[in-house]
């Protein structure tokens, strides 16, 4: 109890000083050389995202570089370089015989992307609709922690999943001839069903954003559920939902398990879905698996690769955030 | 092509119907009918009219483009012509509908409204219903019927087995014959007494069995009484003094012993014979001659009455048998035919169908000890003494093996004579019984089953088979793998947990190395990832003004948490590997990996990839934390960062757990950025330390789900349930903390 008085009494002294031997209180901003550490500290945390892309920039660049300036000798002695223009004009993946067109792995990669669209965007965006103009407030808490959970299955899972059932679902749907056992069509199907909940989920934040105001009022003028929904509550949500779709497109383009695991290991230019075909990451995941030698054309290879899916991600991330900030309606 | 055909036509008439089914309702309504009836007819439309004129296409040129093209068609046109033709009722309509219209306007409305509804159900349906197949698929795998083929049956082990009453070298001598006449079956006492006593050779017993023993054991110790005495005839305790009165004490103990542990496979086709005839019924060796000699089942019928001679026309059986009608055969001549007419293989494995015998569970230490010295080689009993009861490195076993017990098993238990003997000198029985003095029952039964019994998964069929197809699956067992026994079989166990990696056997392999692995590598990411991340989210929300570069570091954050993970493992590849494969092989601190791909670098670059997303979910906790919270602090005279330290982040740090746990569990089941880091999917070693060669459970999964066996697929479903576990471990962690973060806000 004497501690607690004498403290009060401190204070008291603080607050108001007096004329007497105790030293003025100086209030000037003191400098803190700790806290300055710990903020440049913070600082570098925060500084090392932007090393990490600074990072991926340099090494997928670099090596994709030296793809193109260097030479590579065949066992036969001979000499190949590659051409920058050799990725384009020409329609042969064949990294060890000195063919590098893109062609096939960018067919691959948008066909089986929109296979994932196919399944995702209509199911995911009738999910969210349903979840947020039409389940009552049980429904929805039971049903979006579960939706969670499939968006929490590893990408691994998913591959195992299109090998053992879609695949043969879709053999005995369409026949063993048709269907190859390892297709792009069964790891596209299995990934929109990965993509759907994001798809699911992001949507409906973007619908349960719209106010009520907007749906009562359109209810008070005698439209249907349905009418609301789709002549209010989703031209209101509209940016949102785009950048949901962009996003999952993101997604489906730098999957890799269940490409690596379903969609097969070879160069394919074709648009048939049923046969096998490397994908951008697909590639990138069967090529690596075992010792890669460094500096060969198959190292360098992957970075040309990884650099073309890091653009198209980058772009699509960066276009879904443009249409959010430029479309977004904001209420209050 | 044809069926793609049939289906892509399917396809595009269902879309028609439904498209027919909401548009027609209005249309309909609007012509003055009943807007029900018209979705209906609209959906009907679409449906048939696409695929009436693709089948007939398919019928008449069967060119898979044509079909699925005349089903659009077909479906479009017809659902044209329904709204063109429909007459409309009413003659005139206003401007606003009122009456008996604008019923059927609003009936229009919400019919489609309706169909509309089923749509959206239906779409959060498929959604559920994919997560159900998902891990139906998995359940599937990992629990179901499997055949297990065994290389040795563990009954023909414990078949003629008993206990030895004491250590090979301990028994005393005069109870020695006792033991014998009660244990050892009579046959193999006479044969014992051919074959030890007069060293008569296998090929020479037939002939010698009905001699007397004057003439068998002349120049032998034997009582005079018996000379008249065919060995056939000889009791077991007769069989058994004859031993004992002609071999030295050592003999007859290793005789003991090994007699205890004899096997079915070491037994002569005599005792086998005589085996059958007194265990089974001749009822039950009347069926088994009759399905394993003529291959006739008849299970629980009748065993037919008609002649031997008829019944085994073609095979071997006595001329005196001939007219003996089947089902009157005596238990010894059922076996007899057995004997005589089945391979070795088979006949053993009758025997085993015939007669009872007793689990490996059931034995004694010392009998599974006998049973061991008999059908374990001596090399792998050596292994087992220096790994499970020495507990020695294997890189220091050739060392090891010239040394005297005394030293080498000092503490451990082993008979007191053999001190000054050598380890490399030691024999079968001596090794197995420093095995059996030393090791639990389990242990012994586990070496049994490993070397000897190998019990190995020939072919596995999922739960849903096993389940309805139990006939078909006994059926096709019978047929490919016959000498194999159906047993039920959970992929994961607790072997499974515990074992380490086998590249050849689904069945035995464990995924240890790959859990370790797991676990040191998240363990790298979180030290890693976790104060970064925090310090990057503090900075960002409690520093940062709204200067160009923070907007720069805060954009490309959120552009980060977008790029694909394999990119990611890239980064890790180039830099962690590569370029800093000093360090992450462990080489500036002294030894350690020979090259960069270790679980260091699996660490920091799955760190780098859940760096955004732990930053993201910390910023949001922290900008939860109230203002008022921090104006305080400030107002008590508080700086900067002891208000962060001791208000802010206190009450922040549940949410930002959770969102830690959330981007960790991510972490866990990335697989892409391991594969490219250079995860292994064979180790021979568990992972040690940073520094050490790794693998993972995803990579495992991703491994044993491309390789071609079945079986491996089964092991990868049970990694995959493992791994889940995990996930929904972690995640029940995050759920509890976000519930106590809420408890404590309220």
């Amino acid at each position: 109890m004497e501690h607690k008085a004498m403290m009060v009494n401190e204070r008291v002294r603080l607050v108001a000083p007096t004329h007497d031997d105790t030293p003025s209180l100086n209030l000037m901003k003191r400098r803190r050389p700790g806290e300055s550490l710990i903020q440049g500290f913070l600082f570098l945390c925060g500084f090392m995202t932007i090393f990490t892309t600074i990072a991926i920039v340099i090494v997928l660049g670099r090596e994709s570089l030296l793809l193109v300036t260097s030479e590579y000798v065949d066992e036969g002695g001979a000499i190949h370089t590659i051409g920058v223009l050799d990725f384009v004009s020409t329609t042969r993946w064949q990294p060890h015989r000195y063919e590098v067109g893109i062609a096939p792995l960018a067919t691959a990669t948008l066909l089986s992307a929109a296979i994932a669209m196919l399944v995702a965007l209509p199911l995911g965006l009738g999910s969210a609709i349903y979840l947020s103009e039409y389940a009552s407030p049980r429904v929805r808490a039971t049903v979006k922690p579960i939706l969670e959970v499939l968006a929490g299955v590893p990408t691994v899972v998913y591959g195992f999943f299109a090998l053992q059932f879609m695949t043969p679902l879709l053999q005995d749907l369409l026949g063993r001839d048709v269907v190859e056992i390892f297709n792009v069509a069964s790891a596209g199907l299995v990934m929109g069903v990965m993509i759907l909940p994001l798809v699911a989920s992001m949507s409906e934040d973007a619908l349960s954003a719209v106010p009520r105001s907007l749906r009562e009022a359109s209810y008070g003028l005698g439209s249907t559920r349905l009418e609301t929904t789709v002549r209010v509550v989703l031209p209101a949500a509209v940016s949102g939902i785009a950048a949901a779709f962009i996003i999952a497109i993101s997604r489906a383009i730098g999957e890799t398990m269940i490409m690596a695991i379903a969609a097969g290991a070879r160069s394919n230019f074709t648009l048939n879905p049923f046969e096998s075909a490397w994908t951008m990451t697909g590639y990138i995941a069967s090529i690596s698996g075992g010792d890669l030698a460094y500096d060969t054309l198959d190292y360098n290879s992957i970075f040309v690769v990884g650099l073309l899916l890091f653009l198209m991600t980058l772009l699509l991330n960066i276009l879904s955030r443009s249409i959010v900030a430029r479309f977004r309606e904001v209420y209050e | 092509m044809d069926r793609l055909a049939l289906f892509g036509a399917v396809f595009f008439s269902l879309i028609l119907a439904l498209n027919g089914g909401m548009t027609s309702a209005p249309i309909t309504a609007r012509k003055g009918y009943n807007p029900r009836l018209g979705a209906l007819a609209g959906a009907l439309t679409g449906l048939f009219g696409g695929l009436i004129p693709a089948l007939i296409v398919h019928q008449v040129s069967g060119a898979g483009g044509l079909v699925v093209f005349a089903a659009l068609i077909g479906g479009v046109g017809a659902l044209a012509l329904l709204w063109r033709l429909l007459p409309s009722r009413d003659a005139q309509r206003d401007i606003l509908p009122s009456g008996a219209s604008m019923q059927r306007n609003i009936v229009a409305r919400h019919t489609r409204g309706a169909i509309a509804q089923a749509l959206f159900i239906l779409s959060i349906t498929v959604a559920l219903l994919a997560l159900g197949t998902l891990l139906w698929t998995i359940l599937n795998k990992t629990v179901g019927l499997t055949a297990v083929q065994y290389n040795v049956e563990p009954g023909a082990l414990t078949l003629a087995s008993f206990d030895p009453g004491a250590a090979p070298d301990e028994a005393a001598p005069e109870d020695i014959p006792a033991l014998l006449a009660e244990h050892v079956h009579p046959v193999r006492l006479r044969e014992l007494v051919l074959e030890q006593v007069a060293g008569a050779r296998l090929s020479a017993w037939p002939e010698l069995w009905d001699q007397p023993l004057s003439a068998v054991l002349q120049g032998y110790d034997f009582p005079a009484e018996l000379a008249g005495t065919p060995v056939s005839a000889l009791e077991p305790a007769q069989a058994a003094d004859l031993l004992a009165r002609n071999l030295d004490a050592g003999s007859l103990q290793s005789l003991l012993y090994a007699e205890a542990g004899r096997a079915l496979s070491m037994m002569s086709e005599a005792e086998i014979a005589a085996r059958l005839a007194e265990g089974a019924s001749a009822g039950r060796l009347q069926r088994l001659a009759l399905a394993r000699v003529a291959g006739v089942r008849v299970d629980d019928g009748e065993v037919p009455s008609e002649p031997v001679g008829e019944v085994l026309d073609g095979y071997a059986f006595p001329e005196a048998l001939a007219d003996t009608p089947f089902n009157q055969l005596t238990a010894a001549e059922s076996a007899a035919l057995l004997v005589t007419n089945l391979e070795r293989a088979d006949l053993e494995d009758a025997v085993l169908d015939a007669l009872d015998t007793r689990e490996l569970d059931d034995l004694s230490g010392r009998e599974l000890g006998a049973i061991t010295a008999a059908n374990v080689r001596k090399a792998l009993l050596r292994v087992a003494i220096l790994r499970d009861v020495v507990g020695a490195a294997e890189s220091t076993w050739p060392d090891l093996s010239g040394q005297p017990l005394g030293v080498l098993l000092k503490g451990k238990d082993f008979p007191a004579g053999l001190a000054e003997t050598s380890f490399s000198q030691i024999t079968e029985q001596q090794a197995a019984d420093i095995l059996a003095r030393n090791l639990d029952r389990d242990a012994l039964i586990t070496l049994l089953m490993d070397q000897v019994v190998q019990a190995q998964v020939v072919k596995s069929w999922p739960l849903w088979d096993s389940l309805t197809g139990r006939s078909a699956i006994e059926t096709a067992q019978q047929t490919q793998f016959p000498r194999a026994e159906l047993q039920w079989r959970s992929w994961v166990n607790a072997d499974f947990l515990t074992s380490p990696l086998d590249p050849r056997r689904p069945d035995l392999t464990g995924i240890r190395p790959a859990l370790i692995g797991s676990l040191l590598i998240i363990a790298i990411t979180i030290l890693v990832a976790f104060p970064v991340g925090v310090g990057a989210a503090i900075y960002l929300e409690e520093y940062a003004g709204r200067s160009r570069l923070n907007q720069i570091i805060q954009t490309n954050i959120n552009n980060l948490a977008g790029v694909p993970s394999i990119i990611y493992g890239m980064l890790g590849l180039a830099i962690f590997v590569r370029s800093l494969e000093a360090i992450t092989s462990g080489r500036v601190v002294g030894g350690g990996a020979a090259n960069g791909r270790t679980v260091l670098s699996a660490g920091f670059t799955l760190a780098l990839l859940i760096l955004p997303l732990i930053i993201i979910n910390a910023q949001e906790a922290i900008r939860a934390v109230p203002g008022s919270l921090r104006q305080a602090s400030y107002g008590l005279g508080a700086t900067k960062w002891q208000t962060i330290w001791h208000h802010v982040l206190p009450y922040a740090m549940p949410g930002i757990l959770t969102g830690t746990i959330l981007a960790i569990s991510r972490a866990i089941g990335e697989t892409a950025p391991l594969i490219l880091v250079g995860g292994a999917t064979y180790l021979t070693r568990d992972p040690e330390g940073p520094f050490s060669i790794f693998t993972a459970l995803p990579l495992l999964i991703y491994r044993w789900t491309t390789l071609p066996q079945d079986e491996f697929r089964n092991a990868a479903a049970a990694a995959i349930i493992v791994l889940l576990v995990l996930l929904l471990g972690l995640n029940s962690l995050a759920i509890i903390l976000r519930s106590r973060l809420s408890r404590r806000l309220s």
